[in-house]
């Protein structure tokens, strides 16, 4: 054992050094082996060719104050817009992607400013304000109303609690189950209740999930719109059959949803979008709406995708040529410990020590070097973010693969230095 | 004590050429010659030989018989003759500069101990002393190496020779890098190792160290001659 602390002593800092530079390779390895499996995983499933759809905008055209008025005092018109929403949502040929940003106020909101409307952007945060409608005083907070198919094409999901049950999306009673951002997480809970309003009209919001981090939908041209901070409010299922409501917040809500995205299969093109609705428009007598294409999202999908695409193969690039290079480092440290180390076993063959005993003591070190870069990589590991159990086991079975050839190596160069002797061993 | 009978060696470079070192080598001294010095011009293979003594060189042909017993090529069976009889002194000392005089005698006493079982310390420590006391070198136990005198590394090289009790010590030009004072005082240690018991063999180009040698022997044409 005293050889060992000698050595240990004697070549502390190339050691450490060794150990430092495998445990860091090992960490990047990891790391970027998660990376690569998620990318790879996201791009099978989120990013295919086969996920690509043309995506159109929908949008009423009463943009005079006065004939929009006049529209919402209309109880048939109203009927109209909603019987035309419907059969856009219900349509076989199109994804009624109906989504809208409208902040909530909430009373005796828990949260702090990173759930304002203004959080993060160039608008202000607000404060808190007595509700005219209900004289209580609250807050507004983020939130995104959206209706059941935008909720499925965005992949939204819940990490803990439960989706949307939209059969108990009740507007005329007042009560509709909420998924709240992963922000939410450790303000509220599953099950409790928000009191808050939307366009004036007074709600109980029940808290049913919290969403996974990172949670995105593509939303008035921006790719990634996160709702880690947001409510999400759900839509009601259909206009028509709503129940009971008064009209001029009918009226609202049915403008907010009419003024939607439309999501089509390849092939189908604008001409075929444009005459679905305009079929459904004669059906349902509402014909004051306009289809817009939005091609910035077919653009930004396919950049996004190609992005990934070459930056996991350029990664790939990049780690080989790291591994190419660490392993050089690992090696010239292990030659230079090696030489070091030589003299030392010359002379304990020379004294007579058996090879076998030469070899426990190189193994004795050996393992020094290799537990040292395994405790490492276990205090380091906890540091990265999300490093996968895939990932992980291949970069522990990585790890193996090294010590292994290392201590293989280690023994070929310690007969060469001890056999340096000419005619040492048969 | 010593015989070799038809020692004959080859050594290959890397084209492949060969060049026989010893043909057909006999070397025989009994147990009452001390000390045999081996002379010879640089690359006749006096350093090969005592290697092939030692049991660091394997790779020859025929019989090493050291006390009435056949010494065995297998690396396991030489290394152990090695720890058990013979005590080696090299040119350039071969000392280590990473652990002090004593440690670096210690190795020699501790050479013997036996894998599983504790070496006794004490016992250990004491007998590195009294090696260094032998070689007139007692207080220079906590001395590093690097600030030896060439003698004075020698000597410590000597007690580690000897710190195991070998009953052969081979040195390979022990005075080739000191001077004359200090090789003269290396010889009469050697002397006294000698009168202690030992046996020495010793490679030299040194007229003075082969005079104080029991025997002398010249390494030419792959063979020994003795030398009047």
């Amino acid at each position: 054992m005293s050889e060992v602390l000698i050595d240990l002593r004697r070549n502390v800092v190339p050691i450490s050094v060794k150990v430092v530079v495998l445990a860091l390779f090992f960490l990047i390895v990891a790391t970027v082996a998660s990376f690569a499996t998620s990318v790879s995983s996201a791009i099978s499933s989120a990013f295919s060719e086969e996920t690509e759809v043309d995506l159109f905008g929908v949008v009423d055209t009463l943009t005079d104050p006065d004939a929009f008025y006049a529209f919402r005092q209309s109880t048939r018109s109203i009927q109209q817009l909603g019987a035309f929403y419907d059969g856009l949502n219900t349509s076989d040929d199109l994804t009624l992607l109906s989504a809208f940003d409208q902040q909530i106020p909430v009373q005796d909101f828990r949260g702090g400013d990173e759930f304002d409307p203004g959080y993060g952007n160039e608008l202000s945060l607000t404060d808190e304000y007595v509700d005219a409608t209900s004289g209580s005083v609250v807050e507004d907070v983020r939130a995104m109303q959206m209706n059941r198919q935008a909720l499925e094409f965005y992949d939204i999901e819940v990490a803990s609690g439960t989706s949307i049950d939209w059969g108990t999306v009740d507007y005329p009673g007042g009560k509709v189950p909420v998924l709240l951002g992963s922000a939410y997480e450790g303000v509220y809970q599953v099950g409790e209740r928000l009191s808050g309003s939307l366009y004036l009209r007074p709600m109980e919001f029940e808290v049913v999930g919290i969403l996974r981090q990172g949670s995105a939908m593509f939303y008035k041209g921006e790719m990634n719109t996160y709702l880690d901070s947001a409510m999400i409010v759900p839509y009601p299922e259909s206009l028509t059959e709503i129940g009971s409501l008064d009209q001029e917040f009918l009226g609202i809500l049915s403008f907010a949803m009419i003024n939607a995205d439309v999501a089509s299969g390849g092939g189908t093109g604008f001409d075929g979008v444009a005459d679905e609705l305009r079929q459904i428009s004669m059906r349902t007598g509402f014909e004051d709406y306009s289809l817009i294409g939005v091609p910035t999202y077919l653009i930004q999908f396919g950049l996004m995708r190609q992005l990934i695409v070459d930056n996991r193969g350029l990664l790939v690039v990049v780690l080989a040529l790291l591994a190419g290079g660490v392993a050089c480092a690992g090696t010239f440290v292990s030659l230079h410990l090696r030489a070091r180390r030589r003299p030392a076993a010359s002379v304990l063959w020379t004294l007579g020590w058996s090879f076998p005993r030469i070899v426990r003591l190189q193994r004795r070190l050996w393992m020094v070097e290799y537990v040292a870069v395994g405790a490492l990589f276990a205090l380091g590991l906890p540091l990265l973010p999300g490093v996968g159990p895939g990932a992980f086991l291949a970069t522990l079975a990585l790890m193996v693969v090294w010590f292994v050839v290392d201590g293989l190596v280690q023994h070929r160069l310690l007969v060469g230095a001890v056999f340096a002797v000419p005619g040492g061993r048969s | 004590m010593i015989r070799l009978e038809g020692m004959t060696k080859v050594l290959r470079d890397r084209n492949g050429a060969q060049r026989v070192l010893f043909d057909g080598l006999d070397l025989a001294f009994r147990d009452d010659v001390r000390s045999v010095a081996v002379l010879g011009r640089s690359g006749s293979g006096k350093s090969t030989l005592l290697r092939i003594l030692a049991g660091l060189d394997l790779r020859y042909d025929g019989t090493y018989v050291a006390d009435g017993r056949q010494v065995s090529r297998q690396p396991s069976a030489a290394a152990r003759f090695r720890r058990e009889k013979v005590g080696i002194v090299t040119q350039h000392y071969d000392l280590l500069e990473d652990r002090n005089v004593l440690r670096n005698v210690l190795l020699g006493v501790e050479v013997r101990g036996v894998p599983g079982r504790r070496v006794d310390r004490k016992a250990s420590v004491a007998r590195a002393r009294e090696c260094l006391e032998l070689v007139g070198l007692g207080g220079f136990e906590r001395s590093r190496v690097n600030t030896l005198s060439g003698g004075e590394a020698q000597r410590v090289a000597i007690a580690r020779a000897i710190a195991k009790d070998p009953e052969i010590i081979l040195a390979d030009e022990p005075t080739g890098a000191l001077d004359e004072g200090t090789e003269e005082d290396i010889l009469q240690l050697f002397a006294r190792l000698q009168r202690d018991g030992r046996h020495m063999v010793v490679a030299t180009h040194s007229e003075t160290v082969a005079q104080h040698c029991d025997v002398r022997l010249l390494l030419t044409g792959g063979r020994l001659v003795s030398v009047e």
